[in-house]
C-alpha cells in the first residue's frame, strides 16, 4: 500500500502540467462554489438584518391573534409587561444565546394632516433611546433628528408623507386616529422632529414614528404596548430564541422575523432556489472536468499501464492507483481551493462588493429587494457548514469520477499494448 | 379634540352673533369668549341652500339643520332629488351618513376624516372638530379701525403650540358695530394663505341678526367655493331628546 | 486542402481524445446556452408578475391623471371620443394584442357594522382576462359575470376586515362626478386573493359600467385603458407606436410598464446583474474546463509534433494544422452542444423548470410568482458564448501548439 501510495504520488509529478491543471479546475471550481455561497447567504443575512432593524426584530411578542387581525385593543398589558421583563433579567445567556436589547413599541393606522393636505399614516411609536441602540431608523434619517430635538410631541416621519404634506422640520402635523377607546377618533398634534427615508417609496409613504409615552398618552392606552421586540446576536438564532421565548408564554403570540415578514422569507427562499441551480452548475462543470482530465490523462498512459502490467502490477492495483491519484489531487485542490475561495470570501466580508459596479444605472443609494431595502455593497457571509458541505460535495464528486477512469487503467493494461503508442 | 379648521357647527353659530354693543373695555380673549360663551349650550333650526362651484360642475343642495350645543347636529339633505334625504349625524367626534336609496347608515372612518362632506369644500374633519377659540388660540388685535366702510376688530388668532390644529393662525375681522363677523382668512404656518371665509348679508332672523350668507373660497383652487345661504333660522328651541340618534337620522 | 485533410485525420486518429475535447465544449456551450436562457427567462417572469396580475403591459391615460389620480382626469378630458372604437384601434397597433377600459375611484364600503375605506377598480370582465391575470386569479365564490349585476370582487383581507363572505351585501359610498353622493349596495360575488398584501385589504373590483353610473361618469369616461403587449420586454417601443399612432384623443398618453414601475426595472435589473455574475462565473470556469481539457490533450502531443517537425513540415504549417483542428473541435463542439442545447431549450421553454421541491408558493418583490422558472431563448446570448468559447479553444491549442512548434525536435521527442 505504501508503495501504491508512492507511486500515486510520483506518478502525479511526473506529469506536473497536466496534474497542475486538473488540480487547478478543481480548486478553482470549490473556490467559485464558496464565493457564490458567501455572497448569497451574506446577501441575504443583509436583508434579514435590514429588516430586522428597521421596524422589526429577530422574535417578536404580541397578544395573541395580533398579528392576524391587528386590533388596536389586541395589546400587552402591564402585567404582560411585567412578566416578560422579569424574565428579560432572569434570561442568563442561554449557550451562544443572548438578548441584546428588547424594545417596546405601539401601532396605529390613522390619518396625518397639515394645512396642505392629507396622508394615510402607518404610525409606530418606539422607545427612542433603545431603539436607537437596536434598529436602524436613526441611521436613515436623511433631515432633522432622530427624537433629539426639544419638540412636544416629535414625530419622525417618512420621505413621502414629508412631501405630500409638504412639511419641514419643526413644522406641526394632525395626527387622527381611533385610540384604545374604540369608538372616538382622537386627534394628537405632533411637531416634526426628523424625516426619514427608508430606501422603500410604499414605506416612505406612510412612516411615522413616534415615542412610546406620547403614544400611550394621546391614544389612552396607559402602559399598554402592542409590541415587544427582542434583539439576539445573529438572525440564525430567532428560531431557538422563538422557541424559548413562546415556552415561556404560551398565551402570548410569539414570532420569528421570518413570520412577521413572510413575504422576505419567501423572496430569499426563491433566490436561494436561482442560486442553488447555479451552484448545481458550476458543480456539474467540475465534475465534468475533472471527469475529461482523468479521462484524457489514463488515455495517454496505456503505455505505462501496460508497463506496469508487466512488471506485476494487478488491474485491482492499477485501479487502487489511479483512485489514489484522484484523492491525492482532490486533496490539493480542496486545500488551495479553500484558501483561495476563503480569502476571497474574507476579502467580501470585510470590503464588501460594491454592487453598483454591475449595472450603468445612476440609481444611487439603496435597492430595494421584497420590500426590503438592500444596501449597495454586498458582504460575504459563509458558514463553516457550507465549507463543510462544499468541500466534501468537490472531494466525493472527484473520487467518485475517478472510477471510470481509474476502471479503464485498470483494463488498458495488457502487455501487448506495449509495442503500441 | 378641538381643531381651528373651519367647522360647518361653528359658521352656524357664528351666525347666532347677537345684536350686542361692542364693550371697549373688554379684552379679545374676552369678546371671542362671550361669542364662545354664547354659541355653546344653545339650540338652532335652520334651512339653507349651499352652492358648491368646482372646476367641474356647480350644485346647489338644500339642507336642514338641526343643532344643540357644540356637540350634535343633524343636516338633511332636501333637494337636489338625487340626494333627497340624505343625512349626517355628529355626535361628538363621529359622522354617520345615512343614505336612504340603499336604506344605510355609514360610520366615517378616521382614514376619510380629511374627505369632502357632501361634495363641498368642507371635509368631515371640519364638522366634528368643534372650534374653541379661546381654549385653542391665543388673541390678540392686530387691527382697529375702519374697513370697507365699517369699524372693525381685526382678531389674530394664533394656535396654542399643544393644540391639535394644523392652522399657522388665523385672521377674524368682526364688525365693531352688532359684532357681526365679516371674513376669516386660514393660514398655514409659512404664512401661506389657504383659504378664505367670508360673511355677508347680514339680516334679521329668529330675532336675531345674524349674516345669512356665508362663503369658503379655497386659496389654492382658483374660481372654487361653496356658499351657504340661510332662508329660515330659529334659536333656543328644545329639540326632541332623540333628536340627534341614528334612529331620527334614518327616519326625521 | 492537404492541410485540411491532414488535420481532420488527425482527430480521428485519436479519437478518444477529440471526443473527450468536443464532450468539454459541448457541455460548456450547452451549460451556458441554459443558463441564459434561465436568467433570461426569470426576469421575464419577474416582468410578468409585475405587469400582468393588475398593470397591463402598457397603460393609456389622460396625462394628468398620475400620479394624483384626479377622478375628473378621465380619457379625453371634456371632449367626448369614441371609446369602443379606440379600444379595438389600438389593437392593430404593431406589438398589442389586447385592450381593456378601466375606470377607478375612491370610496367606503359598509356592512353597517364595519366600514373601510377602499380603492374602486371598474373593469370590463371580458377583455379584461385577455390582458392581465386578475380576474382569473383565485377566488372563493365566484367572478364577476360579463354583464353589470351590481356584484363585486373584494380581497381576502379586506373580507375579514369586514367580516364578510362571498353573497353578503355591502353598501360602497362614493364621490360621485357630479358633485352628489354616490351610493349603492352591491353583493360580494367573490373573495380574492391576489397575494398581495396591500392588494388584498384594499381592491374592490366592480363591473366598469356599474362602476361609471356609481360615480355619475358618461359611457365613453375611463380613467385608464390597460394593453397588453406581444413581447413585454419591447413594450417601450409598442407604446412609442401606440403614442404615434393618432389613435389617442388629445391630452392623453401611453406609457410603458418600465415608465409606469420604475422599481420593478429595477429589480429586473438587479436580479439580471447577479445573475450574470453567476453566469460569469460558470462563463469562466466552462472556459476554463475546456482550456484545461484542450491543452492537456495538445501537450501529451508535443512528440507527435516533434515527429512531423522532424519530418520537414515549417513550423507555420505545423500551427496551421493545429489551429484547423481546432476550428473542427469547436465546430463539431459547439455543434454538438447546439443540438443538446436546443433538445433541453426546448423542453425547459414549453415546461419550465420546476423548483417546487426547492420552494412554494410565493410572492417576489412584490410581485406573486410561481415555482415554475420560465425558460427563454436567448439567442443573442448564444452567439456569445459561442464566440467566446471559440476563442477559448483557440486559445487553448495556440499555447501549446506554438511552443511545440518553435521547439527542436530532439526535444519534443524526447519530452514524449
Amino acid at each position: 500500500m505504501l508503495l501504491l501510495l508512492k507511486l500515486s504520488w510520483r506518478n502525479l509529478w511526473r506529469n506536473k502540467r497536466r496534474t497542475i491543471l486538473t488540480v487547478t479546475s478543481v480548486s478553482l471550481g470549490l473556490a467559485l462554489l464558496l464565493i457564490s455561497l458567501g455572497i448569497g447567504d451574506g446577501s441575504h443575512k443583509q436583508l434579514v438584518d435590514s429588516a430586522v432593524r428597521l421596524g422589526s426584530g429577530h422574535v417578536l411578542i404580541q397578544a395573541a391573534g395580533y398579528q392576524e387581525n391587528a386590533e388596536f385593543k389586541m395589546t400587552l398589558s402591564g402585567d404582560d409587561l411585567m412578566r416578560i421583563g422579569e424574565w428579560l433579567r432572569e434570561f442568563s445567556a442561554n449557550g451562544d444565546l443572548v438578548i441584546e436589547s428588547s424594545v417596546r413599541r405601539g401601532f396605529i393606522s390613522g390619518m396625518m394632516s397639515s394645512a396642505d393636505g392629507a396622508s394615510g399614516a402607518l404610525v409606530t411609536a418606539v422607545e427612542p433611546v433603545k431603539e436607537r441602540s437596536v434598529s436602524k431608523f436613526s441611521e436613515k434619517i436623511v433631515e432633522g433628528t432622530f427624537f433629539e430635538g426639544n419638540y412636544k410631541n416629535p414625530v419622525v416621519i417618512g420621505r413621502g408623507i414629508a412631501e405630500k404634506l409638504e412639511l419641514d422640520i419643526g413644522d406641526k402635523a394632525v395626527l387622527m386616529a381611533q385610540g384604545l377607546s374604540g369608538e372616538e377618533i382622537e386627534s394628537i398634534l405632533l411637531r416634526i422632529c426628523g424625516i426619514i427615508d427608508t430606501g422603500t417609496d410604499e414605506l416612505n409613504q406612510v412612516l411615522a414614528l413616534v415615542t412610546l409615552p406620547d403614544f400611550q398618552k394621546g391614544f389612552r392606552m396607559g402602559e399598554n404596548v402592542h409590541q415587544v421586540a427582542l434583539f439576539t446576536t445573529d438572525s440564525d438564532l430567532s428560531d431557538k430564541l422563538a422557541l424559548i421565548t413562546s415556552a415561556q408564554f404560551p398565551d402570548l403570540e410569539v414570532l420569528t422575523w421570518a413570520d412577521a415578514m413572510p413575504e422576505l422569507r419567501d423572496a430569499i427562499a426563491l433566490d436561494d432556489g436561482f442560486n442553488y441551480v447555479f451552484q448545481g452548475t458550476i458543480f456539474i462543470l467540475v465534475a465534468f472536468t475533472v471527469m475529461n482530465t482523468l479521462l484524457m490523462s489514463v488515455l495517454e498512459r496505456k503505455r505505462e499501464f501496460s508497463l506496469l502490467d508487466a512488471i506485476g502490477l494487478s488491474p485491482s492495483g492499477r485501479f487502487r492507483m489511479v483512485m489514489l491519484e484522484a484523492v491525492f489531487v482532490s486533496m490539493m485542490a480542496v486545500v488551495i481551493g479553500f484558501i483561495l475561495g476563503f480569502s476571497v470570501h474574507l476579502y467580501l466580508k470585510i470590503h464588501g462588493l460594491p454592487l453598483s459596479a454591475f449595472y450603468s444605472d445612476d440609481m444611487a443609494g439603496e435597492f430595494d429587494f421584497g420590500g426590503v431595502m438592500l444596501d449597495p455593497v454586498l458582504y460575504s457571509d459563509l458558514s463553516w457548514s457550507r465549507i463543510a458541505g462544499s468541500v466534501l460535495m468537490v472531494t466525493s464528486i472527484t473520487i467518485i469520477l475517478a472510477v471510470i477512469p481509474a476502471f479503464r487503467a485498470g483494463r488498458a493494461g495488457d502487455v501487448h499494448m506495449l509495442s503500441g503508442k | 379634540m378641538n381643531n381651528g379648521k373651519v367647522s360647518i357647527i361653528f359658521l352656524v353659530f357664528l351666525l347666532l352673533f347677537p345684536a350686542m354693543p361692542a364693550l371697549g373695555q373688554e379684552s379679545p380673549k374676552d369678546i371671542i369668549d362671550r361669542v364662545d360663551r354664547i354659541m355653546r349650550g344653545d339650540s338652532s333650526y335652520g334651512v339653507a341652500e349651499m352652492v358648491i362651484s368646482t372646476k367641474r360642475w356647480k350644485r346647489s343642495k338644500t339642507i336642514e339643520i338641526w343643532s344643540e350645543g357644540t356637540e350634535k347636529a343633524l343636516i338633511r339633505l332636501l333637494k337636489p332629488r338625487k340626494e333627497e334625504g340624505v343625512a349626517t349625524l355628529k355626535i361628538e367626534n363621529d359622522i354617520w351618513n345615512y343614505l336612504p336609496k340603499i336604506s344605510r347608515t355609514v360610520r366615517i372612518p378616521s382614514s376619510m376624516m380629511m374627505a369632502s362632506w357632501m361634495g363641498s369644500h368642507f371635509t368631515n374633519d371640519d364638522l366634528v372638530k368643534e372650534s374653541r377659540l379661546v381654549d385653542d388660540y391665543t388673541i390678540e388685535i392686530a387691527f382697529e379701525g375702519e374697513r370697507e366702510g365699517a369699524e372693525v376688530w381685526e382678531f389674530r388668532l394664533t394656535p396654542d403650540p399643544d393644540a391639535p390644529v394644523v392652522w399657522g393662525g388665523i385672521n377674524f375681522v368682526v364688525r365693531k358695530k352688532d359684532l357681526m363677523p365679516v371674513k376669516a382668512d386660514y393660514y398655514d404656518e409659512d404664512g401661506t394663505l389657504k383659504r378664505v371665509v367670508t360673511y355677508s348679508e347680514y339680516r334679521n332672523m329668529g330675532g336675531r341678526l345674524v349674516p345669512a350668507v356665508m362663503q369658503l373660497v379655497p386659496a389654492d383652487k382658483p374660481g372654487e367655493f361653496t356658499k351657504i345661504t340661510y332662508s329660515e333660522l330659529a334659536f333656543n328651541m328644545k329639540h326632541p331628546s332623540d333628536t340627534f340618534s341614528l334612529a331620527s337620522l334614518r327616519n326625521k | 486542402m492537404i492541410l485540411f485533410k491532414l488535420a481532420w485525420r488527425n482527430l480521428w486518429r485519436n479519437s478518444k481524445r477529440s471526443w473527450i475535447s468536443i464532450f468539454a465544449i459541448s457541455t460548456a456551450f450547452l451549460i451556458l446556452m441554459i443558463m441564459s436562457g434561465i436568467l433570461e427567462g426569470m426576469s421575464v417572469q419577474m416582468l410578468r408578475n409585475g405587469t400582468e396580475l393588475f398593470q397591463g403591459h402598457i397603460q393609456i391615460h389622460h396625462s394628468e391623471y398620475l400620479p394624483g389620480r384626479n377622478m375628473y382626469d378621465w380619457i379625453g378630458d371634456t371632449e367626448e371620443y369614441d371609446l369602443e372604437n379606440l379600444l379595438e384601434k389600438v389593437k392593430t397597433v404593431d406589438g398589442i394584442t389586447a385592450s381593456a377600459p378601466r375606470v377607478y375611484g375612491f370610496g367606503l364600503i359598509s356592512t353597517g357594522e364595519n366600514t373601510n375605506a377602499v380603492n374602486l377598480s371598474g373593469m370590463d370582465p371580458s377583455r379584461e382576462v385577455n390582458v392581465t391575470r386578475l380576474l382569473k386569479s383565485p377566488v372563493q365564490g365566484n367572478h364577476l359575470s360579463s354583464k353589470p349585476q351590481r356584484e363585486i370582487l373584494i380581497g381576502k383581507t379586506l373580507a375579514k376586515n369586514l367580516g364578510s363572505s362571498s353573497g353578503d351585501e355591502v353598501a360602497i359610498v362614493t364621490q360621485a362626478a357630479d358633485g352628489t353622493t354616490g351610493n349603492d349596495l352591491y353583493r360580494i360575488s367573490g373573495i380574492i386573493s391576489t397575494g398581495l398584501s396591500d392588494l388584498d385589504r384594499t381592491l374592490v373590483v366592480m363591473h366598469w359600467r356599474d362602476l361609471q353610473e356609481l360615480l355619475a361618469m358618461e359611457a365613453w369616461q375611463v380613467h385608464e385603458i390597460a394593453l397588453l403587449a406581444e413581447k413585454p420586454r419591447e413594450a417601450a417601443l409598442s407604446t412609442i407606436l401606440v403614442n404615434e399612432s393618432m389613435l389617442l384623443p388629445p391630452e392623453s398618453i401611453a406609457e410603458s410598464w418600465g415608465d409606469l414601475l420604475p422599481q420593478l426595472k429595477e429589480y429586473i435589473e438587479i436580479a439580471k446583474s447577479s445573475g450574470w455574475i453567476l453566469i460569469l462565473f460558470v462563463g469562466i470556469f466552462a472556459g476554463f474546463g475546456t482550456l484545461n481539457t484542450m491543452m492537456m490533450s495538445v501537450f501529451e502531443r508535443t512528440r507527435e509534433i516533434g515527429t512531423v517537425n522532424a519530418l520537414g513540415m515549417a513550423p507555420l504549417q505545423i500551427l496551421a494544422m493545429f489551429l484547423l483542428e481546432s476550428l473542427f473541435l469547436s465546430i463539431l463542439g459547439l455543434g454538438i452542444g447546439f443540438a443538446g442545447g436546443l433538445a433541453i431549450m426546448s423542453y425547459l421553454v414549453s415546461n419550465g423548470l420546476d423548483l417546487s421541491a426547492w420552494v412554494m408558493d410565493m410572492s417576489f418583490a412584490g410581485s406573486h410568482i410561481d415555482p415554475v422558472m420560465q425558460v427563454v431563448w436567448t439567442w443573442n446570448e448564444f452567439l456569445t458564448s459561442a464566440l467566446s468559447l471559440s476563442i477559448v479553444v483557440l486559445i487553448a491549442t495556440l499555447l501549446p501548439a506554438l511552443r511545440a512548434a518553435r521547439m527542436k525536435p530532439v526535444d519534443a521527442l524526447a519530452e514524449g
